[in-house]
């Protein structure tokens, strides 16, 4: 094991602090609190992506809890853990799409070998869906209902369940559960309808 | 959108979508009253496929992402950047990281979540054919390992170069130019062939032309080594991977892959070179199923005639469209043949293609009569391109239903049709029936409370179960599956016909498969399943017609479902029992023939009525009614045979005939008659099985019919030809056994041989003396003893229907008298 990237000890305590101050009601904290925690876990997801981990493949997940571990006391109430898996989703959300963009900036310089592999496969396994576009489509959806988008947020980006989503957002489950149904077609349309 | 239209959506959406598609249209009417924007709100939605949840869609992303991440090491090349992507992974360039030689090297991946041991075996198979080729014209192999995770990559020569036909378009190349540059790629695919590697999926994409001319053949990725590889290999492959416009028709339709596959993927890359488009292009609409189509019947444009302005010669016309038969064998017997004959050409010399044409009309005339393949591939395609639609995006729940009505009343229904009645077709109905059955148990999983659906659904499985093992068709002979589909198709209907809104055509669909999947469970011994099935299917069938007694087909109904449970009652031993529902079949269809005298389908129901009714006079013991209503039924099936020579059911019928009154007469003690009318169907279950070599009832009915032509000798005194039918019935029963040991029909005619055999080698013995006589006795003994015990087993599990207990007491009275004919030499 590799020794923690620099920076990482001081960014865990001010993490705690951040969260115990956001619980008393500091409202700049969840502001100071993002940048941060999308530091990390950008450092994390690059770490994963070159050689500590073998499947070249970022887990947001697995990056989520790793975060959660390293940035977070282990004594935190619920509710201040609760704000660390929103704003984490959140940054999560932002390191997946930075990635994306630069992919998308990287293929156009490259013409040539491309049509190597055409993709006239009849069948292909799971469609991959346009991160770039399900991002513009879920600040569609913070605009007509930001809790709905948050729930999205916690499910697709830190792989929450819908009852652990539900109490970071003090819904009920059925609730969360119903509208994640809802917002899965929303989304698609919305993605569908509005192309890059 | 207002926010407030937003959430009332949100709720309604909410409330229709646990609602059963039929009742959310009447719901949302009602909910949303006047608010248009609001109901056209809430439809788009419950329109949207739920198919892929969207967290798989993230996660699909994720990967692609992390594969294509720069810098990312493999092995000891860092990749530079993704060049491509496909169905197996991605490709990226990439460059040697630890500076040992600068060389740019394309970076085969296989995607993280697609590492299913069917694409790490594709991608085995690549590096391993590979590794064996080494052509200036093939893009060469330089490294191949495996990731710390176990995913295998290989690090091809990187080809900087354009597609050979945008090449050729591009330089404005003249056309002797564009033949050398095939011929290089010719080479190169008689390179991988002297090494038995198959290409399989060779079109201008996988050829690329570097700045300096050279053509370099890339993606073994669907290449096969010749003679390696399962038949189920081929068509799942094949099929999910090919490429349309250049794959072969022998691709397409699943079968065997030769160098001749290659070939003609040639021919069609030589085509475009030539004429700017491929021989089959994709119509605007992208249909997929229209160019398999095309490429399986349509013969393409000659080039020249593609292309008027570039000038094609005849003679390169004539080299392309014989590259490009539809028939492997018409084609060039080689690559080598084939870039011969292009040399020739540019040599000015009279070419090979040209000579041979009048022949291959002649032999294509001769073939068009057989038109069974090529119906059965026709729907074959057409099914494999409804599953690609249903694979797709579905926009609508709609959709589905209409998707499951055609693939049960469109492509089962018109496939079953289109070969019922041909011979030949069984393997082609195999692969229908297995894409069938999976698409089929995925719908039935989404179908719940949709009551149309739901009926449409317990017909596909119907039919599916019918050409799995529906014993009174030609059928695949699996009786497993089919009882299996035949309960799937009652489990969907019974809960249909009990609730209160049921129809009359709910009803007639559970008495149909009531009575078609107790015929075939009574098949497999469950006897008592079975009966009380059909008792039910008929009294349905009895209350339909009751309820409108002019309607014929209610009647004609009615008339076959009594005759389906006689003749199951008959085979379980309650022939007494069958006589009333026989009677009452019989005088329903001598009332509806006397409306309509001429009617085949009805003629041939009262033979096989009045057939069963004959079967069940013979085992109450009243010799003499058999013989009546027996003599009536080959009237009746003789001329019907003879107006529909074509017709293998009606033959089978008087086959079937034939063989009940071979039994009738022997046990009358008229043994010539006997042997007549069993060598008569001997003859016709020849005919019949001959015409479907995989069809198990036909190859039974053949060995039943070789089984009674040797009783027939053995009563006339004449072992020895007894012995020789018999030893091809044996052969033939084990055959049908192997592939399906659940058919106990065959085991237990299986078992009764050996006492059959014992009987014809006792009389051998009888007719000699001291050690061939004991020889011939004591091997007589053996077979009693295996026959009954093979009997008694099946008794043990079951599997001995009523009505052949006979053979049991017969087998063991042998086995136990055996022993006290034996001479006292033998022991």
């Amino acid at each position: 094991m590799t020794s923690d990237p620099p920076g990482e000890r001081d960014d865990s305590g001010e993490v705690t602090a951040l969260l115990r101050a956001w619980s008393r009601g500091d409202a700049g904290a969840s502001d100071r609190l993002l940048p941060l925690v999308y530091r990390h876990l950008r450092r994390l997801a690059a770490a994963q992506m070159r050689r500590e981990r073998a499947d070249h493949t970022l887990q947001p997940t697995a990056l989520v809890h790793e975060a959660y571990l390293k940035l977070v006391d282990r004594h935190l109430s619920w509710k201040d853990r609760g704000h660390f898996y929103g704003v984490a989703a959140r940054a999560m959300r932002q390191v997946l799409v930075d990635h994306a963009r630069r992919r998308d900036a990287g293929k156009r310089g490259s013409g040539r070998q491309r049509v190597a592999i055409e993709t006239a496969d009849i069948a292909v396994p799971p469609r991959a869906i346009d991160l770039l576009a399900l991002d513009r489509s879920l600040r569609d959806l913070a605009q007509l209902d930001e809790r709905q988008a948050r729930l999205v947020e916690l499910r697709l980006f830190a792989g929450l369940s819908v009852q652990e989503s539900a109490e970071v957002l003090g819904c009920s489950s059925a609730t969360a559960s119903r509208d994640y149904r809802h917002a899965e077609a929303w989304l698609r349309r919305q993605m569908r309808a509005a192309p890059a | 959108m207002t926010p407030e239209l937003f959430r009332r959506s949100r709720e309604l959406y909410g409330a229709a979508v646990e609602l059963p598609p039929g009742e959310r249209a009447a719901f949302l009417r009602e909910a949303c009253g006047e608010d248009e924007a609001l109901l056209e709100e809430v439809e788009a939605l419950l329109g949207e496929p739920e198919s892929i949840a969207l967290s798989d869609g993230v996660d699909a992303a994720i990967r692609t992402l992390g594969a294509a991440a720069e810098g990312t090491m493999v092995g000891p090349w860092e990749v530079v950047r993704e060049i491509g992507r496909g169905g197996m992974g991605t490709v990226h360039l990439a460059r040697r990281a630890d500076g040992a030689f600068e060389r740019d090297v394309a970076l085969k991946l296989v995607a993280a979540g697609l590492d299913s041991e069917d694409f790490l075996e594709r991608f085995r198979r690549e590096r391993q054919i590979l590794a064996s080729l080494a052509h200036p014209n093939i893009a060469a192999l330089l490294d191949g390992g495996t990731t710390p995770d176990g995913l295998p990559y290989l690090a091809m020569e990187y080809v900087d170069g354009r597609r050979i036909d945008s090449y050729c378009r591009e330089e404005s190349l003249p056309v002797p130019d564009r033949l050398k540059l095939f011929l290089a790629v010719c080479a190169a695919v008689q390179h991988s062939h002297r090494n038995l590697v198959v290409h399989r999926d060779l079109k201008p994409s996988n050829v690329l032309v570097t700045k300096d001319g050279t053509p370099k053949l890339l993606d073994f990725g669907l290449a096969r080594l010749l003679g390696a590889g399962s038949g189920a290999e081929r068509t799942a492959t094949g099929l999910r991977a090919l490429t349309p416009a250049y794959a072969s028709p022998e691709q397409i339709r699943g079968d065997a892959v030769t160098t001749a596959t290659d070939v003609y993927s040639l021919g069609a890359l030589l085509y475009v070179l030539l004429a700017d488009r491929p021989p089959h292009p994709s119509p605007e609409s992208g249909d997929v199923s229209a160019v398999l189509n095309a490429v399986l019947t349509e013969e393409p444009d000659r080039p020249s005639e593609a292309a008027p302005g570039a000038r094609i010669p005849p003679d390169l016309d004539a080299i392309v469209l014989k590259a490009l038969r539809k028939e492997p064998d018409a084609r060039y017997g080689s690559v080598d043949q084939l870039a011969r004959d292009v040399e020739r050409f540019l040599e000015g010399r009279p070419v090979a293609a040209r000579r041979g044409t009048a022949a291959y009309r002649a032999r294509k005339f001769a073939r068009r009569h057989w038109t069974g393949l090529a119906a059965a591939s026709l729907v074959v395609v057409s099914l494999v391109a409804g599953l690609l639609v249903a694979n797709g995006e579905r926009r609508k729940a709609e959709r589905r239903f209409e998707e499951v009505r055609r693939l049960a009343n469109s492509y089962l229904l018109e496939f079953y049709d289109a070969i019922r009645d041909l011979p030949g077709s069984t393997a082609a109905r195999e692969l229908v029936v297995k894409r069938g059955l999976e698409y089929l148990d995925r719908l039935s999983r989404e179908a719940a409370g949709d009551r149309a659906l739901t009926r449409e659904l317990a017909e596909a499985y119907q039919r599916v179960g019918d050409v799995q093992g529906n014993p009174f068709q030609p059928n695949l002979g699996d009786l497993r599956g089919a009882v299996a589909s035949y309960h799937k198709a009652l489990a969907l209907l019974e809960p249909l016909v009990a609730s209160p809104g049921a129809t009359d055509s709910d009803r007639a669909l559970l008495a149909k498969a009531s009575l078609v999947g107790g015929g075939i469970l009574a098949t497999t011994g469950a006897s008592d399943e079975a009966l009380d099935l059909q008792r039910r299917g008929v009294a349905l069938r009895q209350a339909l017609a009751d309820a409108a007694p002019s309607d014929r087909t209610r009647r004609s109904d009615l008339a076959q479902g009594l005759g389906m449970l006689g003749f199951d009652l008959v085979g379980n031993g309650k022939a007494r029992e069958a006589l009333e529902p026989l009677g009452r079949q019989e005088s329903l269809l001598r009332g509806l023939l006397a409306e309509e005298p001429g009617d085949v389908g009805l003629r041939r129901a009262l033979g096989r009525s009045l057939l069963v009714t004959g079967e069940a006079r013979q085992s109450l013991g009243d010799a003499t009614g058999a013989g009546r209503v027996l003599g009536e039924t080959l009237a009746i099936q003789r001329a019907l045979v003879k107006e529909r020579p074509l017709n293998p059911l009606l033959k089978q019928d008087l086959a079937f005939t034939l063989g009940e009154f071979a039994t009738s007469l022997s046990e009358s003690g008229q043994a010539p008659a006997s042997l007549a009318a069993s060598e008569e169907r001997l003859a016709l279950s020849r005919e019949l099985a001959a015409a479907d070599p995989k069809d198990a009832a036909a190859q039974l009915a053949v060995a039943f019919s070789l089984h009674s032509v040797g009783e027939a000798l053995v009563a006339l005194d004449r072992p020895e030809e007894a012995l020789e039918e018999y030893a091809e019935a044996e052969r033939l029963y084990d055959r049908v056994i192997a592939a399906d040991p659940a058919d106990t029909w065959a085991a237990l005619h299986r078992a009764w041989l050996d006492t059959t055999k014992g009987r014809a080698r006792d009389l051998l013995a009888r007719r000699r003396s001291g050690a061939v006589a004991a020889h011939e006795r004591a091997r007589a003994c053996e077979l009693f003893g295996k026959s009954a015990a093979a009997l008694e087993d099946l008794d043990r599990r079951g599997q001995l229907p009523k009505i052949k207990r006979s053979y049991l007491d017969d087998a063991r009275g042998e086995r136990d008298t055996c022993g006290g004919r034996a001479t006292p030499a033998d022991r």
